[in-house]
């Protein structure tokens, strides 16, 4: 089971030189996963990157077979690497040709590509594996990410590699922000839709091919999508999105190598992307405005406004109430006191509902086909729904607290 | 310099523009002037290639021919004097960005990709939110206004472009009565102080009261000139088919 000690010395890079590599490099891994992530999400291009790292075996089966036939030792990471970026690319490729030039759906030719290029390498691993040259061993832990015996340079690989991320989003942002929200106005504004898309691309490709090594090509794509989708419930910004996004990112890459390196047999790739789903669950339930339980209490707040209007609207007209969750909604703001008649506060809170409902009603009437946002917002204070000018000049029309009142 | 001297004073000039969806066509060779200092209206039944010309013009959608000249030039020569609104429908709404997050990309031209955004900027964007009567809603989600919020918002991200041009795809599309009031009025003090308003616009009958210049179009042009010449029954007629000739008096007299 899981070694406490072991756990907490991952934590504080106690645990040795080779775990705390390996922590670095997921943390930086994680950081440029969730960063990039954010913009292929607004751009509603998450699955783009599921076809671009299956796309990607078969490059490292022919790298390693062109490597070993020239002599060279199969397993010469860089070979592999860039063998797997050029055949994402091409992947990448395809998937952009049958978009455009046929009438296939991106989902279907993200499938189909997935499916193709993923079979081609399995394959040629396959074969490599039955040839026996080059040391082969271990070219499977493409698959699923191998962090052990992770080295040095890999971890300079990847912080070189989150530094470049990192200036090219913050140069970019501005421009991948506006493609994102409003293509049309993006491209008036001289922006060239199709080199900011390459570019995205290109970022997506450099975390792919990097997050290979850690995590392996089928769970790198969780890197991309989880964080940023975590994100989203906690902030409607953005430029804190990137950020939230990128901090999710890192953190599931830091718990995850602690994790693995304290229980025996933990593969650091699947529990690094564990622990991102485990944030992505919390933020569901948890974050505000946006989170499950917050939805609740608000479903809940809301029918507590709806008895606190219509109990204000009943003590203006002088009606008896009888529904109890009305009279406990109204005795918990002070409204009425215990014998149920109305204490000053109570009054003025009823005038005020009044003016409210009032100044509403000649809104809908302005516009009708507002009626059912409206049926929402007329429970919240005027002035926090509607600008200053819409409610001068609702005002105008306005002919006092009266006009809530059923004609008699 | 510029040979055409009749181009002189037009804010944007278009010549021969086709275009085509596949191989479906949607202009046809159309030839538009629209004046500097004026409020233009572009009109026609659905389906008469209206957006269409004003996104072929941006350079939105390519042309099959033809070409779009604005102030004499070529957009590429003219882009920071031309603003242009999409449609509201256009865009994801749910997009985590604020009211004046909005107006800010305004302003992601001029600022380009290093400079921050600082107080004067911000104040700057209120100051264009504040012409639309939305400064009080500058903290809101943009998915939590209504329609007609949602259009002065656009209007607001245009006005921060300080552009002498402003090209409006359906502005008054499913907005409120107050807001078209405010669109327009703000519309035409910016050409009283000597901007150019382009529209598209769908509703005929308040075409005489908003603007001085129209185009009817029905994939082909119609008839482009002042309202007063322009905005004829007879071309009514050509363009909707007969169906409006009736429609047209009455309506106008509702106004």
């Amino acid at each position: 089971m899981i070694d406490a000690t072991a756990f907490v010395n991952a934590l504080t890079f106690n645990a040795g030189y080779n775990t705390a590599i390996v922590a670095i490099g997921a943390v930086l891994l994680g950081w440029a996963g969730g960063t990039v992530g954010t913009f292929l999400l607004l751009r509603q291009r998450s699955l783009v990157s599921d076809a671009l790292s299956h796309a990607t075996l078969p490059g490292v089966g022919i790298a390693f077979l062109v490597m070993a036939w020239f002599g060279g030792s199969g397993r010469f990471l860089p070979g592999l690497l860039i063998g797997a970026a050029i055949s994402a690319m091409l992947g990448l490729a395809s998937v952009e040709w049958l978009t455009r030039r046929t009438r296939l759906q991106s989902d279907a030719a993200i499938g189909a590509v997935l499916s193709s290029f993923f079979g081609l390498g399995v394959v040629l691993l396959t074969v490599i594996q039955s040839l026996g040259i080059g040391r082969q061993a271990g070219i499977g832990s493409f698959l699923l990410g191998s962090t052990s015996g992770m080295l040095r340079n890999e971890a300079i690989t990847l912080a070189v590699l989150a530094l470049g991320v990192a200036f090219l989003v913050f140069v970019l942002r501005r421009q991948l922000t506006l493609v994102c929200f409003d293509e049309t106005f993006a491209r008036t504004s001289g922006i060239d839709i199709r080199r900011t898309d390459l570019l995205l691309m290109l970022l997506v490709m450099a975390v792919t091919v990097t997050g290979l090594r850690v995590v392996g090509l089928i769970l790198v794509v969780a890197l991309l999508i989880i964080p940023p989708v975590a994100a989203r419930f906690w902030t409607d910004k953005t430029n804190t999105m990137v950020v939230v996004s990128g901090f999710v990112g890192a953190v599931s890459g830091f718990i995850g190598t602690a994790l693995s390196a304290s229980v025996p047999n933990f593969p650091a790739g699947p529990v690094i992307v564990l622990v991102a789903a485990c944030l992505f669950v919390f933020s569901l339930l948890f974050a505000p405005a946006r989170g499950v339980f917050y939805g609740l209490y608000r479903s809940r707040a809301f029918s507590r406004k709806v008895h606190r209007r219509q109990g204000l609207l009943a003590i203006l007209r002088g009606e008896a109430i009888y529904d109890r969750d009305t009279i406990k909604v109204l005795k918990g703001e002070g409204y009425i006191n215990a014998d149920a008649t109305p204490t000053k506060t109570g009054l003025d809170a009823a005038e005020n509902a009044a003016r409210e409902e009032a100044l509403w009603t000649i809104y809908l009437r302005d516009n009708p086909d507002a009626a059912y946002r409206a049926a929402r917002m007329r429970l919240d204070p005027i002035a926090e729904r509607l600008t200053t000018g819409e409610i001068a000049e609702l005002e105008k029309q306005f002919s006092g607290p009266a006009a809530a009142l059923p004609v008699q | 310099m510029n040979v055409h001297n009749t181009d002189a004073g037009a804010a944007l000039t278009v010549r021969g523009m086709s275009v085509a969806y596949g191989d479906k066509p949607a202009l046809s060779s159309v030839d538009a002037i629209f004046k500097q200092g004026r409020m233009s209206a572009v009109v026609g039944p659905n389906g008469a290639g209206k957006s269409t010309m004003l996104k072929a013009a941006m350079g939105i959608i390519p042309a099959i021919s033809g070409e779009a000249l604005f102030f004499g030039r070529p957009l590429a020569e003219a882009r920071s004097r031309v603003a242009y609104v999409p449609q509201r429908a256009s865009v994801d709404w749910d997009f985590p960005a604020t009211v004046i997050d909005v107006v800010m990309m305004g302003l992601y031209r001029s600022l380009g990709p290093f400079r921050l955004i600082g107080r004067s900027q911000r104040e700057f964007a209120l100051d264009c939110l504040e012409d639309v009567d939305m400064a009080s809603l500058a903290n809101r989600q943009i998915g939590q206004l209504s329609g007609g919020q949602q259009q002065r918002v656009f209007i607001a991200r245009a006005l921060a472009q300080k552009a002498d041009l402003l090209m409006l795809d359906e502005p008054f599309a499913g907005v409120d009565a107050a807001t078209e009031k405010t669109i327009i009025t703000l519309l035409k003090k910016l050409v009283a102080e000597g901007g150019t308003a382009v529209a598209v616009h769908h509703d005929l009958s308040t075409v005489t009261a908003y603007f001085e210049d129209v185009l009817i179009l029905n994939v082909r042009r119609i008839a482009n000139g002042t309202v007063a010449k322009a905005f004829t029954d007879a071309n009514l007629a050509e363009a909707y088919g007969g169906r409006l000739t009736q429609a047209t008096p009455v309506l106008q007299k509702t106004v």
